[in-house]
């Protein structure tokens, strides 16, 4: 199980749009997917049409007296489940506080489902917090939506910065997001800082109406979208993810007739 | 009636579902949206011996895109592990519990050749080097339905599933039932329950019914017992019943012998297509448990009948004998070669290649044995010979005679007398004994072995088990002794041939030579291990267990 989070210091840039697409385009690839809405917004959660409400609240998640398992909820489309927000979580800072090894704590829920799912896609909420922590310690790749501006960049280099000194690091896929290609700077930024930065790649998300439309109709783009240019986008986007997070294919083959059997002094004639 | 988080039900005809009416109930609390129609198929598998089946398992192979596979009710479905894909396998357990992986593969197979996975990995220690054979194959045709709550969010899919076997050559299909599944989205299991409730309000629906499997193979054993009441061909059957003490002591061999035959004919197709090489060893056990019933009841039947019929079958054991051989030095080649200490197994992948070349010829020349004239005459006439002793004609309603020999007076005096034969040479065997007596000890132990087992049902059990586990001890003892023998003296004739025909570098050479070493080695720490076992058998308590095992007429 591969975990990928959608996480920018900024808010406003894209996160979610981004978690919630890529959450759908694994799925349609046959992973089986959980995107899991960490934002007490519930904007993923609205997307899908899930109430955002978990029994007992983030507390009983994080405390371990609700199972990640109970709270998890089927999407319409087949191999993509949702775990909700809760508008509890804008305290999951002070709930992780009080755990052992507090910024492990989410990394450790999502470990029991390992078996259960292939992919594990986290919408995050902006900022530098515990909870952003728990996110960065537990993600295997970082997918940081970057707008085309100074300040974006900026805060692009904090976040690089911070997590350099993480024991275990993980990769970072950042690419532009919300490109206005009327604008001489995101054009300049676009076409320029791909090929000057590691870690960002050439894919790059438009500004379009029809970003604004999953909110009308509460669906990814490919679903509403499927032959738009912002669908092809996000199809690019998730191959780069995809060719990321994917480990190199078992070598080994099958082996010849007969090839297993019983070991030494067992053998029956 | 209604269990768990995953419903299924029967329709009384297909045409229910479709129309307004069934759904009537559903629409006036949730949005019904209907979708797709798809065809699908699949592939059901298990062991020749059910070993999945055994393990409560079920495992299908997917041949069309967008599976709703028909489960078990009660069982979970729906979510990120719910629907299957082409080329899929589905692995459905007790408990809920639901593997996929995809395994692009042709059935029968082994599971070495089943891609690795999450469904390979829990099917190998179960299946073994078994072959998954394809036990029955469904086209389907599927219609989908999502209900939604009034968040217009899907929180059930329903579908419905017409699906018709398709039936190997010479067997009727299988009536199967349409199959509604009311699947919750997961975490939505109250509304399916809902669902559920009101589709089930409909006329015509049954709840909980059996599995599309449990219905297919119900068909083909009906079919198969069909058969065989009116024909004299293979069909796995019944068991055989049980042996009653009283019945007439021929009646009973050759009883004995049938079933024996009907193992022997189970095991031909599969031992010919060579499936896996379980059905080579089956067939072998029969043949020689039948040889040892010649040898050690034979008497019971008509003058002339061992005569000519234990010849007959001597053949058939030893037409086996080669490929069998193969088999097992193949089976056990890594073992073997991970023991090498001074040669790398590398060396031995020469031997391994020689190997699988000989295995070729040997099965085109069991093939040939086994498609021959020679043995449909056997097998005919065999059953010709034993049909009318096992069912003697039906009393005439004046008193019938007792047998002049029952059952478990001869079982019992045949046990004994395999009992004395291996006590005999138990007792004179010691550390100074040749390989010979060792030998000769192994073929009596196994005689005792197979009669104690042709005449189980008619022992006390729990002397029995303890008798047989410690016959089993001893005769592994004894196995592990010609084992090593064997696989000494076939890499020696290995490397004779490799040799001849330029197969073998010298580095393999060496590594053979190291392996007919060590399997001396291992012979000689063998005997010295099976002759202190053997104290172990030949003790009073056991005489006294054999001497008061079968139950009296």
């Amino acid at each position: 199980m591969k975990v990928v989070a959608s996480y920018n210091i900024k808010g406003g840039v894209g996160k979610t749009c981004t978690a919630v697409n890529l959450a759908y385009l694994a799925s349609r690839e046959g992973r089986r997917t959980l995107l899991w809405d960490l934002d007490p917004q519930a904007a993923a959660t609205y997307l899908f049409r899930v109430r955002p409400r978990v029994k007992g609240g983030g507390g009983a998640l994080i405390s371990g007296r609700r199972p990640v398992q109970d709270v998890i909820k089927g999407t319409d489309f087949d191999g993509l489940d949702l775990l909700p927000a809760d508008f509890t979580y804008r305290n999951m800072d002070l709930q992780l506080d009080g755990t052992k090894r507090p910024a492990q704590r989410l990394g450790r829920l999502l470990g029991t489902l390992a078996g259960e799912y292939d992919l594990v896609v986290l919408d995050c909420p902006p900022s530098v917090s515990l909870v952003s922590e728990n996110v960065l310690h537990a993600a295997d790749l970082l997918v940081v939506p970057l707008i085309p501006t100074t300040l974006s960049l900026r805060t692009f280099d904090q976040l690089t910065g911070f997590i350099a000194g993480f024991p275990r690091r993980p990769a970072v896929l950042a690419f532009f997001s919300m490109v206005d290609r009327r604008k001489l700077l995101h054009r300049q930024i676009v076409a320029d800082l791909p090929a000057q930065r590691p870690g960002i790649c050439a894919v790059h998300i438009p500004a379009a109406a029809l970003v604004e439309r999953m909110a009308v109709h509460r669906a990814p783009v490919p679903v509403y979208a499927a032959r738009s240019q912002l669908a092809r986008s996000y199809e690019q986007l998730w191959a780069a993810v995809a060719a990321a997070v994917t480990a190199p294919a078992d070598p080994s083959g099958p082996s010849p007739v007969p090839a297993t059997g019983p070991g030494p002094g067992s053998a029956r004639r | 009636m209604l269990r768990g988080s995953g419903y299924e039900f029967l329709l009384a005809g297909p045409a229910d579902a479709e129309t307004d009416t069934a759904w009537a109930p559903v629409r006036t609390e949730y949005q019904v949206v209907p979708g797709p129609r798809r065809q699908v198929g699949r592939v059901w598998l298990d062991t020749f011996d059910g070993r999945l089946r055994s393990a409560g398992l079920t495992l299908a192979y997917l041949t069309g895109t967008g599976h709703h596979l028909p489960g078990r009710a009660g069982a979970p479905a729906g979510g990120a592990a719910g629907n299957g894909r082409a080329g899929e396998l589905v692995l459905a357990g007790p408990e809920g519990e639901r593997l996929r992986q995809p395994a692009a593969a042709r059935w029968p197979s082994l599971i070495d050749a089943v891609p690795a996975g999450p469904v390979a990995d829990r099917l190998r220690p179960i299946v073994g080097i078994r072959a998954l054979l394809p036990l029955a194959r469904v086209r389907s045709g599927v219609r989908e339905w999502r209900v939604l709550d009034g968040a217009d969010k899907t929180v059930v899919r329903v579908y419905l599933d017409l699906a018709a076997p398709t039936a190997p050559a010479g067997e009727a299909p299988a009536a199967l039932p349409a199959r509604l599944s009311v699947v919750p989205v997961r975490g939505y299991q109250a509304q399916a329950a809902r669902v559920a409730r009101l589709l089930a309000a409909g006329t015509g629906i049954t709840a909980d019914p059996p599995t599309e499997l449990d219905v297919l193979l119900a068909a083909r054993a009906a079919a198969a017992r069909a058969a065989a009441a009116g024909t004299t061909t293979a069909v796995p059957g019944p068991a055989p019943a049980p042996l009653d003490p009283d019945q007439d002591a021929t009646a009973a061999v050759a009883g004995l012998l049938l079933g024996l035959l009907e193992t022997i004919e189970v095991n031909l197709p599969g031992t010919i297509g060579a499936v896996d090489t379980e059905f080579l060893h089956d067939l072998r056990v029969a043949v020689r448990r039948t040889r040892s019933a010649l040898k050690l009841a034979g008497d019971v039947l008509p003058a002339g009948t061992v005569d000519r019929f234990a010849p007959e079958f001597r053949w058939l054991g030893e037409l086996t004998t080669p490929m069998r051989d193969l088999d097992v030095f193949l089976l056990g080649f890594d073992s073997i070669a991970a023991e090498l200490t001074e040669a790398d197994a590398a060396d031995l992948a020469p031997l391994r290649e020689y190997l699988f070349r000989q295995r070729e010829i040997e099965q085109r020349r069991l093939r040939r044995g086994l498609r021959s004239t020679r043995l449909t005459g056997l097998v005919d006439a065999w059953r010709a010979v034993l049909t009318p002793l096992a069912r003697p004609d039906p009393p005439t309603g004046r008193a019938t005679a007792p047998p002049p020999l029952d059952a478990a007076t001869l079982a019992q005096d045949r046990i004994g007398r395999a009992w004395r034969r291996v006590a005999r040479r138990a007792a004179a065997l010691g550390p100074a004994s040749p390989p010979e007596a060792l030998h000769d000890l192994r073929k009596r132990a196994k005689e005792l072995r197979y009669v104690l087992e042709l005449f189980a049902g008619l022992c006390r059990a729990q002397r029995y088990r303890a008798l047989v586990t410690e016959l089993k001890a001893v005769q592994d003892g004894l196995g592990a002794f010609q084992d090593a023998e064997v696989h000494r003296d076939q890499v020696r004739a290995y490397a004779g041939a490799m040799l001849a025909d330029g197969t073998a570098d010298a580095a393999t050479l060496l590594a053979m030579g190291e392996l007919v070493a060590r399997f001396g080695a291992a012979q000689r720490r063998a005997a010295g291990a099976a002759v202190a076992r053997v104290g172990g058998l030949v003790t009073e308590a056991n005489r006294r267990r054999v001497a008061g095992l079968v139950l009296p007429a």
